[in-house]
């Protein structure tokens, strides 16, 4: 009601609050600084706490929104079981404007907005039995007027909402290395505490009528939280809310400090050379850097600790990964730049093969490995000709290693000699290059598509395209060529059987 | 498998041509056809006989090869041992830093501080061939890996070694001895030790270079051309740049030449070959600058100088007693001439000894000599296993019939003296003799023992297949080589006194075939069984006999590549010092290269006091990590433990406060309770049982049973004050310390 | 608050980085949840009982359930004190950009100490210090959560504690120092084996016989009561304005307590104050029988041990001294005329805690570089015989900001296990030092190194490594007058060779 009324002026009313809301609380800060330099900080984190809430208060007493749009529920999963989060969104958008609304926007604080990994978002018709689910496209917005460069991402609807009508959307999205170890180093007997941040209400754009936030740590061992009532932990949940009418962008901070011993497993830079050859065979090498990106390891390494009280010593380390491979994979090797590692296990099915890869030592918090993995596959089940004569490759594009984050992964596509304007199609934005290869008797030379991308998660293994003109004539090139060789070595031969070539006669 | 039948057919083969040989003096054709159908295309006989012989030798090549291959599939494509490590490490080093780089590379990583002038203290040559292989590979577009070069290069020049051998036996005896010789060596276990795929080593080529050397020289003395002692004297210099051994050659070869004119067997064509060849060879072995000036100042080249001076007073003394024909003046004239050049000689080596112009003889060389030199004198040398003296299993295991073949090939060639077989003998007699010294030289003896013992099977099967064919004896006799006149004799004698001629050479001949076959077979088992393990990674069989990998020495080595900050120090014993540069990637104060006793001393002594004295050593040398190799959990019995002894001596020898006796209880070392307290208490001790106490290593056994002495350990409760456990790799064969900083409040 | 008024926060802390907007909703409650809990407490301990050492044991599921349960309920208990830490912690410490401490725990046996001593705490406030009063057997003391230390210094003025509450024990407090933090430790005539065992793992040795005190019939401070003499007046300062300030102490100072002797094995620990040559350390109760252990100037009244990563430690066989009563008393030393209105009490305790607290002394060394005479960028590897020159900037805090160190004694070394190069560097007067020699005719892997220990100064030792190699084969000197011989008669050799085969081949 009070909503509706004030609405008529939404931009005054709108930068009133937000000045209200942050000037405040910033000049405050300094004031305090100065009248308490000398005093615990303790006292100014209170008082600056005590300024927020109040400030909280007064926002919440004025109504606005950006747009028509108004969230009914929202509901938030935050998941931190591994070290990469997961954050499941459900909302319930109505719009109560008289025009009709094309798409919903969605905030997210500076932070966080550059640990994001992934953002995708679906629309849900109907109810458990006939649910359907509709994806929609996500793209970051040019919206700036948000508060403090909270950023904004726009769902664009599959057909606008018109006034009064509401939709549900499901937002995913996906953070990575946002969770920081603390204690930032631990030795080999302690397990890894890590903190989370993030807020206890959703920070959105839109007033928000009932939202509740579940946070899944991996254990019930929390050492802290912060209590923004109502909230309660059940076991491995922590629950914030239900709130109810939460004003726009408001923002209550809240800290988690919990114990995670998963393994962070990141790799620093992966680059992966495929290599088509048209006698049938596809030729995948990847190059890894390994890292525990974890808390860091302190003091010495003991391997009786390590070997004989594994469920206490060295949790947070690991010894081994799985790297999930296609099916039909042949000729695979492990190894890196001393030589071939002999700890690795292949299982393959008709349906997907498992290389399970211990690297040389296992690796405890902050330490590296580097290594190869090579492959080769059956060429026919990944290249393809295009209805338009074009040759396809179709391949997957991120990490084979289950649950790690790629901070810069490198695709590098081979093409095979002699191939013309090589063009690549990703469902995600890359940056494309060209090179060029020199292999065995190679005289041109091989194009290659090299397709770059940053802070990469096991989501983003959907397949790429790379399309190219081939001339089968090109096949034949090498083996003409080593055989004319053996042809005049043979001939030399001969010539030589037949000539006498003595000076003195 | 393929190498013994090759091996066989090899043979067999090489026995036929020389047949063939003597059969075509008569041009009928029918018999070539029979045993060949070449009856359609008309090959002529030389052409018959070329292509066999090639296609033996091709055989012979290919399985040369191969049969080193045996280590590639057995483990992995990978460089050896530990020498290896550094010529890997040097010729990466060429080949992306070019030639210029490397003749001038300063290494800061090994030897610390002190460092290593790596261009100036090594040979080349090995490094140069492989990088030359790489760079041709690469300018024929293909993309191999510099690492495989190395790894093949080895057997590349056993390949070529054959070729050469058939050569030399040509030269020696006749192409049926040099085929035989080819297929012999090609599979001679005493070479193939050092030869096998990834055993990177000098040896691998400075072999071929050897033998080609002899060759060329052999040849140049037959025909006293300059072309051929040119090459010689080229041959030499590939050798001087590949491998220290070339002091055999620069002694041998003035040996050789000293007996030539002792026997009265001075011709033009010796002065010509040796001149030539010593004095083009001087000069360019001058060039590497590992050897410089040495070639003319030290006492091992003294004797190649001092048959060079002989042999022109001997010219002069010819041209003399041309110019003057009277027997008694000449006589004199050659005692005065004689007596006064021994004796300018003997003072001007006096003189250049005494003024030191004229460096000793080194420690090496003497040991050499003089077998029980190096034990009393230099510890270093005698503690490395490959300088003990050869035990006569392993000359049975890397000669097998050889051992037997030998003599009979000296009998043959004292049969037929000719400047050739004379130095085939010296060469053969000299070489064993240092075979007997020292392991590693058996690899220098078997190109002599291959060839004269060809000699031995070939004269013999030929004189036994002649035998068989007995009535084309006559015509051969007739026919005037002076190869088959002494054989035609015997024959002749063999017809009137023996009457089951035929049958008994036919019984001898299958004789013959079945040694030859259990020689290949027992050289492919050798190959694959012994000489094939890389020591970087250990093989064990399970309790259900399936294979056990231990590959803990990469792993710590990779630890300390990727984990440690890349300025760190690590100190271990000098075995570890190549693998840990090239592999860990990492400063060490000691290697390989053992030019510095001191250092290595030094080291010896800080593994053999107490905690705190090697602490103090350990700063002064700003050593961050320690490496260790222990093998009491997987009873891997070559570890730190059981070489301390020599750490001790090592560092005895410099530093009189570590004393031997302190270690030993009554005469011997022990780890259990009976052991030395200083013992139990030395820095090395402490670091390999370090918390190996907690730990049960057999069933039934108590904590701390150390496998690989078979006794539990006298000092369990192990504690260190001034290291701590950095990482211990899976079954703790390697562990790494880190040291320390000082006590913050002391 | 959201993240740019946070940016805007954190610039003015760095160390709160961490802290970000952890909001503390009921903090009297924490105040109240801070007792009788044991923070520290993690589940796990209990659990490596139940652990056998034997190798390769499998944990069954059996152990984990425990660990679930009790870390289910205790999780909920800890919530708020971890808060709190946090908060504690993370506001900023000691940095190297300002070294001077901030957070400083004092420990008392009754807190009357508080006030009977309150001119000394004072002038700490005063320069800026937060002083966190606590008795010593206060069950939550906790010098460090998470890894993060909570205090910048400690004084402990708990002289007869036996032992102290919370997680604190004598390694906490040598752990405390050995990661750089300071300490101020006063004990008397009763002082605890626990303090004693401190100052022993210091190089600091208190009397043994816990009766004995320090007695002095030839310099000590005239009182009314003639007494029995254990009132000193001690004059005898170490010579060092670092530690004791630039102007003197005119006034004795006052002393009553125990002696200590200085480990002879232990260089970093200095006398300050030292007692008379009458001095000596015996029960003033009992006659003495036998020679008193301690006696003349090797007794050490007050001695401070700076250790190798800078952290600084007071030990002061006296607590009285820093008591108000002896700040104000006046003094007059047995023997002198001249009685003084006020003892040098004050004087000595304020400036020795200004050095204790890093207010002066305390020097850095930033930017080393090194490069051949003419360049300006640092080779990797330098020839031998090259020129080079050294430059290093040293600053002094002066307690508010950095000023350039003036001395002339600063040397390097050119160091391979030995000093090759040992040379004075040369300072400009704005901190910045230099030194430019020859390298030496030795290839090797050399150090540049710089040892500066002076008394009361911060040490600084900086190493860099550097390699330095032979020449080239392209370096040496072509065409040397020596060489000519060997020129000519190469040259000769070829032309009298082409004559010669000339002559050969057409004189027919």
């Amino acid at each position: 009601m009070l909503a509706k009324t004030l609405f008529r002026t939404p931009d005054i009313s709108q930068h009133l609050r937000l000045g209200s809301i942050l000037l405040l609380p910033r000049e405050k800060t300094r004031v305090n600084m100065e009248v308490f330099v000398a005093r615990s900080r303790l006292t100014l984190i209170l008082s600056l706490l005590a300024l927020l809430s109040l400030s909280f208060r007064s926002s919440s007493s004025l109504p606005s929104s950006p747009s028509e749009l108004q969230i009914l529920t929202a509901e938030r999963r935050i998941d931190l079981a591994s070290h990469i989060i997961r954050v499941v969104l459900t909302l319930k958008v109505q719009n109560d404007g008289a025009s009709p609304a094309s798409n919903v926007l969605l905030a997210f604080p500076p932070p966080q907005v550059k640990h994001l990994a992934l953002i995708q978002a679906a629309e849900i018709t109907g109810k458990k039995k006939k649910k359907a689910v509709h994806p929609l496209d996500v793209k970051p917005s040019d919206h700036t007027d948000g508060p403090n460069g909270a950023k904004f991402f726009s769902i664009s609807l599959r057909n606008p909402l018109t006034s009064g009508g509401s939709v549900s959307v499901e937002v995913s999205y996906i953070l990575t290395q946002s969770l920081e170890p603390f204690p930032v180093e631990i030795s080999q007997s302690e397990p890894q505490l890590v903190l989370y941040r993030d807020s206890s209400s959703i920070l959105s754009p839109y007033a928000i009528k009932q939202q509740t936030t579940v946070i899944r740590t991996p254990s019930t061992k929390v050492e802290s939280f912060t209590r923004v009532e109502p909230s309660s932990q059940i076991r491995t949940e922590l629950k914030y809310g239900p709130y109810v009418d939460q004003s726009p962008y408001s923002f209550t901070p809240i800290l988690i400090h919990f114990e995670n011993n998963n393994p962070f497993a990141v790799v620093e830079e992966l680059v992966r050379e495929i290599e088509i050859s048209h006698w049938g065979n596809l030729q995948i090498t990847e190059h890894y850097t390994l890292v525990h990106n974890g808390a860091k390891h302190k003091g010495g390494f003991s391997r009786v600790e390590y070997q004989s009280r594994p469920s206490i010593s060295g949790v947070s380390s690991f010894k081994h990964l799985v790297a999930k491979l296609p099916p039909r994979v042949h000729s695979v090797y492990y190894r890196d730049n001393i030589g071939n590692i002999s700890t690795s296990h292949l299982r393959t099915s008709y349906s997907k093969s498992e290389l399970e890869i211990e690297p040389r030592y296992p690796l405890l918090g902050g330490w590296k490995a580097t290594f190869v993995i090579g492959y080769g596959l059956p060429l026919q089940d990944f290249l393809f000709e295009s209805n338009d004569g074009k040759r396809y490759l179709n391949f997957t594009f991120g990490c084979p290693i289950a649950e790690t984050v790629v901070n810069k992964i490198t695709n590098k596509v081979v093409l095979p000699e002699g191939s013309k304007n090589p063009s690549a199609v990703v469902p995600f934005s890359v940056d494309n290059r060209a090179e060029t290869k020199y292999t065995y008797l190679d005289i041109v030379g091989r194009p290659v598509v090299v397709l770059e991308k940053e802070n990469v998660v096991p989501e983003h293994n959907s397949h790429f395209q790379v399309y190219y003109d081939f001339h089968p004539m090109f096949m034949l090139a090498e083996p003409l060529m080593l055989t004319s060789v053996f042809f005049f070595l043979f001939v030399a031969a001969v010539a030589y059987l037949h000539m006498d070539i003595s000076i003195r006669k | 498998m393929v190498g013994k039948v090759d091996a066989a057919k090899g043979g067999a083969k090489s026995l036929q041509s020389p047949a063939s040989n003597q059969a075509t003096s008569k041009p009928d054709l029918s018999s070539m056809s029979t045993a060949f159908s070449f009856k359609n295309l008309k090959l002529k006989t030389k052409q018959q006989e070329l292509l066999i012989r090639v296609s033996i030798l091709g055989l012979v090549y290919i399985l040369a090869f191969i049969t080193r291959l045996f280590s590639v599939l057995r483990y992995e494509s990978m460089i050896h041992e530990f020498d290896p490590y550094f010529n890997y490490r040097t010729t990466l080093y060429l080949t992306e830093k070019g030639f210029y780089e490397f003749w001038n590379w300063f290494d800061s990583e090994s030897w610390y501080p002190l460092g290593r002038i790596i261009g100036g203290t090594l040979y080349p040559g090995l490094m140069v061939t492989a990088a030359i292989i790489y760079w041709t590979l690469k300018f024929l577009r293909f993309a191999v890996h510099i690492r495989e070069v190395c790894v093949l290069t080895a057997p590349f020049f056993a390949s070529n070694t054959t070729i050469v051998a058939y050569f030399f036996g040509k030269e020696l005896w006749d192409s049926g001895a040099g085929l035989v010789a080819a297929a012999l060596i090609a599979i001679c276990p005493g070479y193939i030790s050092r030869s096998v795929a990834g055993s990177y080593d000098n040896e691998g080529v400075a072999i071929f270079a050897l033998l080609l050397t002899f060759y060329l020289f052999v040849k140049a003395v037959n025909t006293g051309s300059l072309a051929w002692s040119l090459a010689s004297a080229f041959g030499y210099f590939y050798m001087v740049s590949a491998w220290g051994g070339y002091v055999f050659i620069i002694n041998l070869i003035p040996l050789y030449v000293l007996v030539l004119l002792i026997t009265g067997r001075y011709s033009m064509r010796l002065y010509v070959a040796y001149n030539c060849m010593y004095i083009v060879g001087m000069l360019l072995a001058m060039q590497i600058r590992f050897v410089g000036f040495q070639h003319v100042q030290s006492g091992e080249h003294m004797a190649a100088m001092g048959v060079f001076f002989l042999i022109q007073v001997f010219y002069f003394l010819v041209y003399v007693k041309h110019m003057l024909n009277d027997k008694k003046l000449f006589q004199a004239l050659l005692r005065i001439g004689v007596t006064s050049a021994v004796g300018v000689a003997a003072i001007a080596l006096g003189v250049g000894t005494a003024s030191g112009y004229i460096s000793p003889w080194t420690g090496r060389f003497y040991s050499l000599l003089d077998p029980t030199y190096a034990k009393d004198h230099i510890p270093i040398i005698a503690s490395v296993s490959e300088h003990q003296p050869t035990a006569w299993s392993s000359f049975m295991f890397d000669f097998h019939i050889l051992l037997f073949l030998f003599p009979a090939g000296l009998y043959f060639c004292f049969k037929r003296l000719s400047d050739a077989t004379i130095f085939i003998v010296m060469y053969g007699l000299t070489s064993m003799y240092f075979a007997g010294v020292m392991v590693r030289l058996i690899l220098v003896a078997t190109p002599a023992v291959c060839l004269i013992s060809a000699i031995a099977v070939s004269a013999t099967i030929k004189n036994l297949t002649q035998a068989i064919r007995g009535k084309n004896t006559q015509t051969m006799s007739s026919k005037g080589t002076n190869s088959s006149k002494g054989l035609s004799k015997q024959q002749a004698s063999l017809d009137q006194t023996i009457p089951y001629l035929k049958n008994g050479a036919t019984a001898l001949l299958l004789g013959a075939f079945y040694l030859l076959s259990r020689y290949a077979i027992h050289c492919t088992w050798v190959t694959s069984e012994a000489y094939s393990s890389p020591s970087i990674v250990l093989a064990a069989r399970g309790a259900h006999g399936q294979r056990i990998i231990f590959d803990d020495y990469r792993e710590a080595y990779f630890w300390l590549r990727q984990n440690t900050p890349s300025d760190a120090k690590i100190m271990s014993w000098w075995d570890y010092g190549y693998q840990i540069t090239a592999m860990g990637n990492r400063t060490v104060i000691v290697d390989n290269n053992t030019w510095n006793n001191t250092h290595i001393a030094t080291v010896g002594r800080a593994m053999s006091s107490y905690e705190d004295e090697a602490y103090e050593i350990m700063r002064s040398l700003d050593v961050d990590y320690v490496l260790v190799v222990f093998g009491g959990v997987t009873g891997y019995s070559s570890d730190d433990i059981n070489k301390f002894l020599w750490m001790v001596r090592i560092g005895g020898g410099v530093f009189p406060v570590i004393k031997e006796p302190d270690y030993l209880v009554n005469g011997e070392y022990r780890v259990d309770k009976g052991a030395a307290p200083k013992m139990l208490n030395c820095l090395m001790y402490k670091l390999c049982y370090y918390r190996f106490g907690e730990l049960t290593t057999e069933y039934g056994k108590p904590p701390g049973y150390d496998r690989a002495r078979g006794v539990e350990i006298g000092n369990k409760d192990v504690k260190l004050e001034y290291l701590e456990e950095a990482f211990t790799t899976s079954n703790w064969i390697v562990r790494i310390y880190k040291v320390k900083p000082p006590s913050n409040r002391w | 608050m959201t993240a740019e008024e946070w940016e805007d926060f954190r610039k003015g802390h760095p160390k709160a980085a961490s802290l970000k907007t952890v909001p503390l909703p009921f903090p009297e409650l924490c105040a109240t949840l801070f007792d009788g809990n044991a923070a520290t407490g993690n589940p796990s301990q209990c659990l490596k009982l139940q652990h056998s050492a034997v190798i390769r044991i499998q944990t069954s599921r059996t152990l984990e359930e425990p660990k679930e349960d009790n870390m289910a309920k205790f999780s909920i208990a800890t919530v708020f004190i971890a808060s709190i830490s946090l908060l504690l912690t993370l506001t900023h410490s000691f940095s190297l950009e300002n070294p001077t401490d901030r957070r400083i725990l004092v420990l008392v046996d009754d807190l009357a100490l508080k006030s009977s001593h309150s001119i000394f705490f004072s002038s700490l406030q005063a320069r800026g210090f937060e002083l966190d009063f606590k008795l010593s057997d206060d069950p939550k003391i906790a010098l460090q959560r998470y890894g993060q230390h909570l205090y910048d210094g400690l004084i402990l003025f708990s002289p007869s504690t036996e032992r102290f509450g919370g997680s604190l024990d004598v390694a906490a407090i040598l752990d405390f120092v050995d990661s750089g933090k300071d300490l101020i430790v006063a004990a008397d005539a009763n002082a605890s084996d626990l303090i004693r065992n401190i100052a022993a793992e210091c190089g600091i040795d208190f009397d043994e016989d816990p009766s004995a005190v320090v007695i002095d019939h030839g310099s000590y401070a005239v009182s009314e009561t003639e007494g029995d003499h254990t009132l000193i007046a001690a004059d005898d300062f170490i010579q060092s304005d670092v530690l004791l300030g630039s102007t003197k102490i005119e006034a004795p100072v006052l002393f009553k307590g125990i002696g200590h002797s200085l480990n002879p094995a232990n260089s970093l620990v200095l006398k300050v104050l030292s007692g008379s040559p009458s001095a000596y350390s015996a029960n003033p109760k009992s006659k003495l029988s036998s020679p008193p252990s301690l006696s003349g100037s090797s007794i050490s009244l007050v001695s401070v041990v700076q250790a190798r990563n800078n952290a600084r430690i007071v030990f002061s066989g006296s607590l009285d001294l820093f008591s108000n009563k002896f700040f104000k008393s006046t003094v007059q030393k047995a023997g002198s005329s001249h009685k003084f209105a006020k003892s040098g009490n004050q004087q000595f305790a304020t400036e020795i805690s200004k050095w204790v607290f890093h207010e002066r002394g305390h020097l850095k060394a930033v930017n080393v570089r090194h490069h051949r005479v003419g360049e300006t960028d640092e080779p990797a590897i330098y020839r031998i015989n090259d020129d080079l020159e050294y430059l290093v900037e040293i600053y002094e805090w002066s307690g508010s900001n950095w000023e350039p160190y003036v001395a002339n004694d600063v040397q390097v070394q050119f160091y391979m296990m030995s000093p090759y190069v040992l040379k004075t560097m040369s300072n400009n007067k704005k901190g910045l030092y230099l030194a430019s020699f020859k390298v030496p005719d030795v290839y090797g892997v050399f150090q540049f190194k710089v040892e500066y220990q002076r008394l009361g100064y911060t040490s600084l030792s900086l190493a860099k490594q550097i390699p330095v190699r032979p020449f080239r084969h392209n370096e040496y000197e072509r065409f040397i007058p020596t060489a000519f011989p060997y020129y000519g008669a190469s040259f000769s050799t070829m032309a009298g060779f082409l004559i010669f085969s000339f002559v050969y081949l057409y004189s027919k």
